[in-house]
């Protein structure tokens, strides 16, 4: 085996995208030997990556690049009402592509925020946000709030080399320095490395989070939030208010359940007031190694984060309408374009199965649920494996992801290229 | 190959670096590059696009030294849809939907500024980490000529240097740092402030040591206009001051200009550093007089205005504690964001009102400080957008600058007593267009250290604006304030950018790719050795994967030294 | 019974994702549906046992396995079984409520 290793590998698979990766190279087989420093997750990602030539499929059946491409525009000529959805798993410079293209053809465009951290961005709008990039972590925090999250399954190495263990400028002592704290309606892995664990019932992360808010502000309780003992949430205010520097993080414990954006909202409140005491910051666990960098390119290019329909000529921002969820639920969209995501296998029953009476184009480098359904699917390149391409961090920074395997395949860039050309023809 | 010729003949051409004030005369630019009409051959003559610019006044490309476009900006977007629920524009012919009053979005923000004549734009501020992302944005902002400025004054690797009296270290630094990040000035916010807002803090005078490392704001500013000069940075050292929008900024802002030493510097938004506490009543008052005053005696520095527009604007800049205190002050939602060694910052919205006591006293103080300051080849026209107002009210600030009869009207609507604590009503200077043409193109290209730029001279690039002089102002805008807003140079006839028609009657026509400038000065490679073990040590991403490769559209500038 | 059921990630739904949505171990990972150890005892489910999972939404199947979880709470991975049990009303926001909702949980008449 003819073995070259790649140090400073980008992994993409979550919203960390740690540029550390060493990547053992079989040049011969084009084919990842090794890796190291990876999480579970990045792991299983790059060890199951096949970089090999493959061909698309219609309607299930093998056919050239050049037939799908035909194919594929056909499909965006004839749509009325085209839903182009995803993005996260795609580098920017694809995500820029595709843009324009919904802008061209006055497409609904929706990114898999709608259904991750859409919610976080509407509390964002709605009440600011106090944040920081992870190295402040690293250098400042000694104290972690992690509401509704489970970075050790979701974001592998956050807790090592992002927030609990690293010694920073600051923080030389590294975890001996820092007070970890979950609050999550079971005990997950994060609760266990936690120095608190507040369990929650299930529903009542608003009314916790907004009795914070109100012991912050001098108020005292007469009982119970949540199933939280009043001196428990007293405490945590204290402890919150005289820490050094605080970083919370938050996830689908609250963008998920009944509240929505409003639970988010409350902990972006509480964060900001937490400043009139203290500095403190919070970071959404955004979920896709790029789903970041889709927020901001749709905000650079549209306007709006997510949910934003061009049919009319201009952008118009809809969460709850132009959202994909909705768009499927209601049939809204009479085609799909599904970009690096599953939706298949991601959204509720309802939405997904009528993504299968839709024609729908999928750019996927595997055979994902929505593939298997799909109209045309294009087993594109990955990003940061066998094509380069620029992706943005969960704290907003931009981080390029440089192929280290031979390009066998298109990527999604070149595939939207020239399926815009062909379609505008 | 043959060669294209564009002509654009008959006008009346303001070209104040060469001299030329309203002379008929024709422009000619071939390959995008303005050439004597005698270069030319018969055949090129023959077969050249021609502009008929007879009655219209023609300038170079307008040069915006100070805005915020393109990288943290697109937070302000994001914060703020009802920003882009305001003002809307539909895709045609070729050209891309967009939407934003005070925040636009990147094709409609480079095709707003094409129909104005700007081809020009410089983004104000971004942090080493950001620069990426400001060129991404960059690459989705047709037509314009773009440079970025790099953040250093609350950069910790500086700070760690300038506490151990390193001082040769952090400046091969600053030069290995504008390489890697393509940037192409040194930009300073409220130096040392936000470092000691990540304590909670910030600084207030010149000569208070940081919380965390054993230097002082002076310090900071002395070194990085210094280094600007010993790099040979085209552009001087770019400063926003300290205490901004308090009324000891005019005070400081004059302590501060010593602090340069006697290097070259360049202060930006110095409405918002300009004022003194009001005597009667407390709060705002102008402190143009004596800023002018003191300019004077600095011919090293210069300055742009940052002119309050009334309306809506979002506030977004690296003086973080600055921003904080909007929030805590006006309610308005807050996004702050601490980026690692690199400083801070912050975008409040915000709502400017002539009513308003301390409102009417900062567009005084802009305008005083317009008025006031003799040389208009120290000054340049801003509005530091979005800050004090977008950019495309430019054209509101020109007509109150050429037409005393409208500043009077607009002094007449504002509060009171703040215009009484001023000596606005007295100044009856109006700028003539020559005057006009060196704020807006002359003087900031020059001020950048762009040859190229702000003139219509051989060897210059070919971005011109043509202007029809019965064409101004009478466009409609989106702006609940467009009853009291007049206008000149709103609407450019005609948009040459690097000899190509780019806009016409104020709508853009085409997309064509502009530059990046960016530097590559002379650095100490053993600097490289002390940046990776900063990274290993405080950063939390790796020292490899960090300079910028792969920039497309970018053209290096030489440092001079 | 009545459980609320919540769903997330776990190390082999994200491990399954890339080993490929049609393996087995996909579908084995994303259809484990963990439960509290008492409330398996007080239905007579042990670990492994095939149960029949009912929301107002839709049905499905999954192996139960004990977990630390409070008692009346269930957990399924994120995917298509948690997802043939989700609505897809949005509230308005755009994002569907899969954490939190009532479902009923009762061992499978088949047992294979």
């Amino acid at each position: 085996m003819n073995a070259k290793t790649e140090n400073n590998v980008v992994c993409t698979f979550c919203g960390c995208l740690c540029d550390d990766i060493s990547v053992d190279v079989d040049e011969r087989e084009n084919k990842i030997a090794g890796v190291r420093n990876a999480c579970a997750n990045g792991r299983a990602m790059l060890e199951n990556y096949d970089a090999g030539p493959r061909l698309p499929r219609h309607n299930g059946e093998e056919t050239s690049w050049d037939d799908a491409i035909t194919r594929a525009a056909g499909i965006i000529k004839k749509a009325k009402s085209l839903l182009i959805y995803g993005f996260s798993s795609s580098a920017s410079e694809a995500q820029r592509l595709a843009v324009a293209l919904g802008d061209k053809l006055g497409a609904t465009l929706d990114t898999t925020s709608s259904v991750c951290h859409g919610p976080s961005g509407l509390a964002m709008q709605a009440a600011g946000e106090s944040t920081c990039t992870l190295g402040e972590v690293k250098n400042r925090a000694d104290l972690l709030l992690f509401w509704g999250c489970n970075p050790v399954v979701s974001h592998g190495r956050h807790l090592s080399r992002y927030s609990l263990m690293p010694r920073g400028r600051y923080t030389v002592g590294g975890r001996a320095e820092r007070r970890m704290i979950v609050v999550d309606v079971r005990r997950t892995q994060s609760a266990r490395a936690s120095d608190l664990f507040l369990r929650v019932e299930q529903g009542t992360d608003f009314e916790i989070l907004h009795a914070l808010r109100y012991i912050l502000r001098g108020g005292k309780l007469r009982g119970p939030v949540g199933g939280v003992p009043e001196e428990a949430l007293s405490s945590l205010a204290g402890e919150l208010k005289s820490c050094r520097y605080g970083a919370a993080f938050m996830g689908m414990g609250l963008t998920m359940t009944e509240g929505r954006d409003m639970n988010a909202r409350e902990l972006f409140s509480l964060v900001t007031e937490l400043n009139e005491y203290t500095r403190f910051c919070v970071i959404p666990m955004r979920g896709h190694g790029n789903v970041t960098g889709a927020d901001q390119v749709f905000t650079w290019q549209t306007g709006f984060p997510f949910a934003v329909n061009l049919s009319r000529g201009y952008p118009r921002y809809g969460p709850g309408e132009y959202t994909a969820v909705d768009m499927l639920a209601n049939r809204e969209a009479d085609a799909a374009l599904i970009l690096s995501s599953d939706p298949g296998a991601h959204f509720p029953k309802g939405a997904a199965e009528y993504l299968k009476k839709i024609p729908t184009i999928v750019l996927d480098p595997e055979r994902s649920v929505s593939a298997e359904s799909a109209a045309v699917w294009f087993p594109v390149a990955k990003y940061g494996v066998d094509c380069s391409g620029t992706a943005y961090r969960m704290d907003a920074i931009p981080v390029y992801a440089r192929a280290f395997l031979r390009a066998c395949r298109m990527s999604d860039e070149e595939v939207l290229t020239r399926v815009v050309a062909e379609a505008a023809s | 190959m043959k060669s294209r010729v564009l002509g654009v003949t008959g006008g009346a051409v303001y070209d104040p670096k060469n001299g030329v004030d309203g002379e008929t005369r024709d422009v000619w630019i071939r390959d995008g590059v303005v050439v004597a009409a005698g270069e030319l051959t018969r055949g090129e003559l023959e077969g050249a696009e021609v502009i008929d610019a007879r009655g219209c006044w023609v300038m170079p490309g307008g040069v915006d030294i100070h805005a915020h476009v393109a990288g943290k900006a697109n937070t302000g977007r994001k914060l703020c849809p009802a920003d882009h629920r305001a003002r809307t524009l539909s895709r045609a012919g070729g050209l891309r939907s967009g939407s934003g009053f005070t925040t636009p979005t990147t094709h409609m923000t480079a095709y707003l500024y094409a129909q104005m004549g700007y081809t020009t734009v410089v983004e104000a501020a971004s942090s080493p980490l950001g620069a990426r992302h400001a060129h991404e944005e960059f690459g989705d902002m047709p037509i314009l000529d773009k440079a970025m400025l790099v953040l250093f004054g609350n950069n910790e690797f500086i700070l760690d240097c300038l506490a151990r009296k390193e001082r040769e270290t952090a400046r091969h630094y600053v030069a290995w740092m504008l390489e890697a990040t393509g940037g192409y000035g040194v930009k300073a916010v409220n130096p040392g402030g936000a470092d000691d807002w990540k304590w909670g803090g910030n600084v207030h005078g010149l000569d208070d040591t940081l919380r965390a490392f054993d230097t002082t704001p002076r310090e900071i500013i002395a070194f990085l206009a210094e280094t600007a000069d010993a790099l040979g940075t085209p552009h001087p050292l770019h400063l926003h001051g300290l205490n901004l929008g308090l009324p000891e900024s005019g005070a400081t802002t004059i302590a501060l200009m010593d602090a340069f030493e006697g290097h070259r510097g360049h202060l930006c938004h110095l409405q918002f550093l300009g004022y003194r506490k009001a005597e009667k009543g407390g709060g705002l008052a102008s402190d143009a007089p004596a800023l002018a005053e003191a300019l004077k005696k600095h011919p090293n520095l210069s300055a742009d205005i940052g002119q309050i527009i009334f309306g809506n604007a979002t506030t977004m800049t690296a003086d973080a504690p600055l921003e904080y205190r909007l929030h805590r002050l006006t309610n308005r939602k807050w996004c702050g964001t601490d980026m690692e060694n690199e400083g801070s910052s912050g975008v409040v919205p915000i709502e400017y009102s002539r009513r308003s006591r301390d409102g009417a006293a900062q567009w005084i103080t802009g305008m005083e400080l317009f008025l006031l300051i003799d040389d208009p080849w120290r000054v340049c026209l801003s509005t530091d957008h979005p800050n004090a107002g977008p950019f495309f009210c430019y054209p509101q600030v020109i007509k109150l600058l050429t037409d005393r009869a409208y500043r009077s009207e607009m002094v007449a609507s504002l509060n009171a007593a703040a215009v009484r604590e001023s000596v606005l009503s007295g100044l009856s200077r109006e700028y003539s267009l020559y005057e006009i043409a060196v704020v807006t193109r002359a003087a900031p290209a020059k001020i950048l250290g762009l040859t190229k730029k702000g003139h219509l001279g051989a060897g210059a690039d070919g971005d011109v604006a043509v202007y029809n002089p019965s064409r101004q102002g009478t466009r409609s805008c989106a702006c609940s304030n467009r009853a009291r807003c007049a206008r000149l140079l709103d609407v450019a006839a005609w948009t040459v950018k690097g000899g190509e028609i780019v806009a016409k009657d104020g709508e853009c026509a085409k997309e064509t790719r502009g530059e990046t400038f960016t530097l590559a000065p002379a650095y100490d490679a053993s600097v490289e050795g002390r940046i990776r073990d900063f990274f290993a040590d405080y950063y939390s991403l790796t020292y490899d994967n960090f300079p910028i490769r792969e920039l497309r559209g970018k053209k290096v500038i030489s440092c001079e030294n | 019974m009545k459980y609320r059921l919540i769903s997330g990630r776990t190390i082999d739904q994200a491990k399954g994702m890339h080993v490929g949505k049609r393996s087995d171990f996909y579908r084995t990972a994303v259809s484990t549906v963990e439960m509290n150890e008492q409330d398996m005892k007080d239905s007579a489910l042990r670990d492994g046992d095939l149960v029949r999972i009912a929301s107002p939404w839709g049905e499905a199947e999954g192996r139960a396995r004990s977990a630390d979880l409070p008692r009346g709470m269930a957990f399924i991975p994120m995917g298509p079984v948690a997802n043939a049990l989700s609505g897809t009303d949005t509230g308005g926001t755009g994002m569907p409520l899969f954490k939190g909702f009532t479902v009923e949980i009762d061992k499978h008449e088949r047992q294979n």
